[in-house]
């Protein structure tokens, strides 16, 4: 598959924040995108997903010729699409059991419902006769299969079995909660997905097993964007192509070399290299 | 010093009603008729019907249909004096759609309560059938009662805890067989003159549940009762009245349902229960009324002696409910426990909550409050705790959380406390949210479409709620609720 | 320096004998009589119609229902109205409940404190032969003076109308619309645009009579990014009705900072009605501390009118003897963006009752609202009765809004600890009665502190 991006423009309220960026990516493939702060990495991912804040002022999204553009974020997401968040949100009350259950069985391909069995109970044949009795849903006929896919997936992420009843990212540390994103990846088994600074904020511990997570799904099916301010990441996971983003352009693309040039010249070497002048003060003391 | 302009600088430490009541001012919501599954209503085909409106010779006919003893038609005609005498409260959901001169007060489905399913009526029979009762009697309750109008028109209960002692059966059963524990608890926890719509039911009852379980029985399953309102501009007055004698335990599970009219219908309720020392009572609602149901209930129960007392009221649908499940903690060692769901939508005023009156020492209270609303529906809390002077070792917990789902909505928490004693531990929080954008897309990046995100974390919000409900329940309650959201979002 | 000294005038006037709502009329008449301003004066008699057309609250007014008034008769209560003296400042002595204490850990003296340390002090009597305000005002850009006088620039006292104005047409219920028209002076405060006054404006109320309603009026005029401390006083007994209010605008980014302390005889009554509006990007803290009166009533409103509005309402309440007291509050959320917070503290003993109810309300489109009020209060024996009725009103979706309230004792395990440390009871449940109280105690001015602690001290002695 292809994920083709074309000459992209994008703002949030009156801001411009992507100026033009081109991008192809296929199934297979591992594409970094480094950047300073405020060079558009997050809007990219979130762009990309549909986030509502964001608006779309030019260019195209193709995935293997369709228009992701016009998709909504969840039909987004059922065409194999994935953001892994650099600030996954907290739902109380949602089970982590529950909602993966549920993702699973919607990447599967199964109708949506709204009928969604409760967490941890099996339907019973029938409802009590009050209010508006109808019987439930049958009892789902793939829960063992799914509990054990899990089970061996949380082991294979060293996250605690317990927390299959815990509520969503509640109460979570962040290093947990960026284990939770690629556990996620892993069972909803993406074609693309896109990592958005999972490593920032975490141990060099917590840092090996996402890492373990994302080249765990590489193969010829996979492609991933994984967008990151830092180069220790990509010492765990080596990406095919670099791309490095400079105030909402693709400034320079290249192999693994350009990370160790990034890491040795820094940014500003980036900025003379290819001849950048600085838009304002105010990005150039983000850049310092 | 002369200050003969007060009489006494001791002012008023004294005496107040106790009872819960705001400043809340009346909103007209936009009326949105709803897709309502429990529509369907059969031709009225009652043997028997009084006029619409209420006064004496009314109260006589039920009275004497009933063929009751002297001492209940005493009863009462002296309700209906208080009911004249009573206003109507200030405070709360707009009443003033209510035409009591223009409602049924009593209409008779049947000859008698029946034993058998088949021995009803058709159509009857086919309420029923639509409404999953029959089928629900067989897999998992111990008892089961229906009534349809103003009488109960099946009453059943299993064997073996017939032989046990434990009685289910129609308050006009009660009262022609069991006069003296009819006699003995009968309008003592809700009196008579306790409020108008007490009143009302006190002089109009019909219907209901009388329950008693002897001493250490334990009924396993729960017991049901199902009211359905098939008459226009009726008036439903069920009354229930559950004794659980000493160290025994029941389940008590009440559904209703109502066919929608373009004119309203009141259910006016009572029911009282009386946990008797280290007995437990649970008592589950959930209540879908049509949306044009006027539901003001008054529900209270006393706890003795280590006895515990628990109400689960769910509110759906109906135009107008107020019902704040009290619990009155008698005895030392007792405890109560409240468990409210609210859901509000377009036209609705859910105003709920919970009253607790901590009587004696080492008494505990847990009010658990959950409310949503949408396309301009209100909910409100409305709660009291109070602790009596003197008292040791009192807690009380009120948590009431509230989701709105729209700009339109409103959600309003009233709780009342008031503490006379010291040595006590009362804790009350509140907190008012919304769904926010970002967990919205947090889920639809899984896939989840947007009506199905906002279910999923509604859902989310009542968990904690819901899981303390028996599984059946549970699953009802929350397809009750999927019902109410389609269609809510975008 | 801007000096305001007018000149000494003491106006004769007969005694006025007249009682209650019912006098109005004539009070209002002889007003202008002695020469009022017109428009003023017909502002009085708007107030005293909307007083004349209501009753006295009722128990069925949810807001009064916890505090009856069948006790009183307020219809038979003199008029504290008899002439106004405008005194120069010639006894600006330093009033006694300010204290700057010596050492802060150790409350045993106060250092001296000169007319300098703040930028003015007002003190008023009211109930006395004659109603007498004394002035001292020296902070340039700070204007003091009363309705009507040539004390502040005419465009400060047009907005200061404006408020008066708009309160009189606001008030709802009987006291406030009486104060409104029978205000014995109405005491303007104002600060120009950007100015900061940095020392602290104190009035001080010295109030006194026997059967007399004395009539209190503060209006607190701030314009654009200006800012200001009021230090505020009540003491006094006798026997009176005290109905006095406090009203002010805080224009666009400016700061009000008020300090109220009440410290009125344990006979006295109390009524006591506040509003006060806060624009956009400014702030406000109120801290209210109520100590004294026997029979109290109070309520506080606030408006945040305009976005980024923030408000603090703080107060502490001690209830002792025989005490009745009920302070509310409302903290209007009408634009979006505001942010508020109210802590209000209690302590009840005897057979005291104290009552709080707090409201938030967010009006629609008032969007990321984020209020908070907590309420807690401290029972310290049976027979004490505290009463919490903290409320919410949501009108929109994209609001954080959460309330809180606790009740309890002192906890058994917190004397313990202390007497572990060689308290003995009663000063171990001295220090933690004076530490539930210091959260709000503490956030008020250095120079109240002490005061307000004193006075709670006294009331623990016999705990």
């Amino acid at each position: 598959m292809t994920l083709e991006i074309t000459d992209l423009h994008a703002r949030i309220e009156d801001k411009p924040i992507l100026k033009g960026i081109n991008l192809t990516i296929k199934t297979g493939e591992m594409h970094a995108i480094m950047g300073p702060n405020g060079s558009g990495k997050s809007t990219l991912s979130n762009v990309i997903m549909g986030h509502p804040s964001y608006e779309v002022t030019a260019g195209k999204i193709l995935l293997d010729g369709q228009d992701v553009l016009q998709m909504e974020t969840h039909e987004r997401a059922r065409k194999g699409l994935f953001m892994a968040f650099q600030y996954p949100v907290e739902i109380p009350g949602i089970t982590v059991g529950r909602f993966l259950k549920r993702a699973v069985e919607i990447s599967q391909g199964l109708a949506p419902s709204v009928r969604a069995p409760l967490p941890g109970r099996s339907a019973p044949g029938s409802a009590l006769a009050i209010g508006a009795p109808t019987p439930p849903a049958k009892p789902n006929a793939r829960p063992s299969s799914f509990v054990k896919e899990l089970r061996e997936a949380m082991t294979f992420m060293e996250i605690d079995q317990q927390f299959i009843n815990r509520y969503l990212n509640e109460g979570f540390s962040g290093g947990e909660k960026k284990r939770m994103e690629v556990l996620q990846m892993l069972l909803l088994k993406p074609s693309f997905a896109i990592l958005d600074e999972t490593d920032s904020g975490l141990d060099i511990d917590a840092l090996k097993v996402v890492s373990k997570g994302v080249n765990h799904l590489r193969s010829p099916n996979f492609g991933a964007i994984i967008i990151t301010h830092y180069q220790r990441l990509l010492s765990h996971i080596r990406p095919d192509f670099v791309h490095i983003l400079y105030q909402g352009r693709i400034a320079t693309s290249g192999g693994e070399e350009l990370v160790q040039a990034l890491e040795d010249k820094g940014y500003d070497w980036v900025k003379k290299q290819y001849g950048i002048e600085e838009e304002s003060n105010e990005e150039a003391v983000v850049l310092n | 010093m002369k200050k003969q302009w007060f009489s006494t600088n001791r002012i008023q430490n004294a005496a107040d009603s106790g009872t819960v009541a705001s400043t809340l001012g009346a909103e007209e919501a936009l009326k949105q008729q709803e897709d309502y599954k429990f529509g369907f209503a059969f031709p009225d085909a009652s043997v028997f019907k009084t006029g619409k409106g209420i006064n004496e010779s009314v109260v006589k006919s039920i009275s004497s249909h009933k063929n009751e003893p002297d001492w209940m038609l005493a009863y009462r005609l002296k309700s209906l004096e208080a009911f004249r005498e009573k206003s109507m409260p200030n405070w709360g959901g707009d009443l003033s759609g209510i035409d009591f001169e223009n409602i049924y007060y009593y209409a008779k489905p049947t000859q008698d309560a029946k034993t058998k399913w088949e021995e009803l009526p058709a159509d009857i029979l086919e309420t029923y059938r639509r409404l999953g009762l029959p089928e629900a009697e067989q897999k998992f309750l111990a008892g089961v009662g229906a009534q349809y109008d103003s009488e109960m028109v099946y009453h059943s209960i299993r064997k073996d805890l017939e032989d046990k002692g434990v009685i289910f059966t129609s308050p006009e059963e009660a009262v022609l067989k069991y006069p003296d524990l009819v006699k003995q608890y009968f309008g003592t926890v809700i009196p008579f003159n306790d409020n108008k719509f007490a009143a009302l039911n006190s002089a109009a009852w019909s219907g209901g549940s009388f329950v008693y379980v002897p001493k250490g029985v334990k009924v396993d399953i729960p017991i049901q009762a199902y009211f359905r309102i098939n008459s226009e501009n009726f008036g439903q007055f069920e009354r229930t009245l559950i004794i659980a004698d000493e160290d025994s335990f029941v389940h008590y599970v009440e559904g209703c349902t109502a066919p929608i009219y373009s004119s309203d219908s009141l259910h006016s309720a009572v029911v009282e229960i009386i946990a008797l020392k280290g007995s437990r009572v649970r008592y589950s609602t959930i209540q879908n009324w049509s949306n044009d149901v006027y539901n003001l209930v008054t529900k209270r129960a006393v706890a003795y002696e280590g006895a515990t007392v628990e109400w689960v009221d769910g509110n759906l649908g109906s135009k107008r409910t107020m019902k704040y499940p009290a619990i009155y903690l008698k005895g030392k060692g007792s405890h109560g426990e409240v468990l409210s769901i609210a859901f509000a939508s377009g036209g609705q005023e859910q105003d709920t909550g919970a009253k607790i009156v901590h009587l004696a020492d080492d008494t505990s209270s847990v009010v658990t409050a959950k409310s949503i609303s949408r396309s301009g529906g209100i909910s409100s809390y409305r709660g009291l705790v109070k602790v009596n002077p003197g008292l040791k070792n009192v807690r009380a917990h009120v948590v009431c959380d509230a989701l709105i789902l729209d700009p339109q909505s409103t959600s309003n928490t009233y709780p009342y406390m008031e503490i006379h004693a010291t040595d006590v531990s009362i804790e009350h929080e509140a907190r008012v949210s919304r769904i926010s954008e970002e967990q919205l897309f947090y889920l639809q990046t899984r896939g989840l479409d947007e009506t199905e995100a906002s279910m999923m974390i509604v859902n989310g919000f009542l968990d904690p709620l819901v899981k303390q409900l028996p599984m059946e329940y549970a699953m009802e309650l929350n397809r009750l609720i999927e019902l109410e959201m389609e269609g809510s979002v975008g | 320096m801007q000096s305001q000294d007018s000149a000494v005038k003491v106006e004769k006037i007969a005694s006025f004998t007249h009682q209650g709502i019912a006098a109005l009329d004539q009070l209002i008449a002889k007003r202008l009589g002695n020469g009022e301003d017109k428009l003023i004066n017909a502002l009085r008699s708007k107030a005293a119609l909307r007083a004349q057309q209501r009753a006295w609250p009722a128990a069925d007014e949810e807001e009064w229902r916890r505090s009856r008034l069948s006790a009183f008769d307020f219809d038979s209560l003199l008029y504290g109205y008899d002439g106004v003296a405008n005194l120069q400042s010639s006894d600006a002595l330093i009033p006694d409940f300010l204290c700057k204490p010596v050492d802060p850990l150790d409350f045993d003296g106060c250092a001296e404190l000169q007319s300098d340390d703040f930028s003015g002090m007002v003190k008023v009597k009211l109930g006395h032969s004659s109603v007498e305000y004394s002035l001292d005002v020296k902070s340039k850009g700070l204007y003091v003076g009363l309705l009507g006088d040539k004390s502040v620039p005419s465009a400060l006292a047009a907005k200061a109308l404006n408020i008066l104005e708009d309160m009189i047409a606001r008030s709802d219920n009987r006291f406030q619309s009486w104060n409104l028209a029978a205000y014995d002076l109405a005491l303007l405060v104002c600060v120009e645009k950007n100015q900061t006054i940095e020392k602290p404006l104190v009035i001080d109320w010295q109030l006194s009579g026997e059967d007399k309603v004395l009539h209190g009026l503060v209006i607190v005029v701030l314009e654009e990014s200006s800012s200001l401390t009021v230090l505020e006083h009540q003491s006094g007994s006798g026997g009176f009705l005290l109905n006095d209010g406090r009203y002010a605008n805080v224009a666009a980014n400016a700061q009000l900072n008020w300090n109220l302390v009440r410290n009125v005889g344990d006979e006295e009554v109390v009524v006591s009605h506040g509003h006060i509006v806060v624009e956009r990007d400014a702030r406000l803290k109120f801290a209210q501390s109520e100590l004294g009166g026997g029979w109290v009533k109070t309520r506080l409103a606030t408006d945040l009118a305009g976005e980024g509005a923030d408000v603090h309402l703080e107060g502490l309440y001690f209830g002792h003897g025989s005490q009745h007291v009920d302070l509310r509050t409302v903290q209007n959320h009408l634009a979006p963006r505001a942010s508020s917070r109210a802590l209000y503290k209690g302590v009840v003993r005897d057979e005291a009752r104290t009552i709080y109810q707090g409201l938030i309300f967010v009006a629609p489109g008032a969007n990321k609202t984020d209020a908070y009020l907590n309420n807690r209060n401290l029972v310290l024996n049976d027979g004490a009765r505290a009463d919490s009725i903290p409320t919410l009103e949501i009108r929109t979706d994209d609001v954080k809004c959460s309330h809180g309230s606790t009740t309890s004792k002192l906890l058994d395990e917190h004397l313990f600890y202390l007497q572990n440390r060689g308290f003995s009871v009663k000063d171990a449940k001295a220090m933690l009665i004076e530490a539930f109280l210091g959260q709000v105690s503490g956030s008020m001015s250095e120079l109240v502190q002490t005061k307000i602690q004193a006075v709670v001290l006294g009331r623990v002695e016999d705990v």
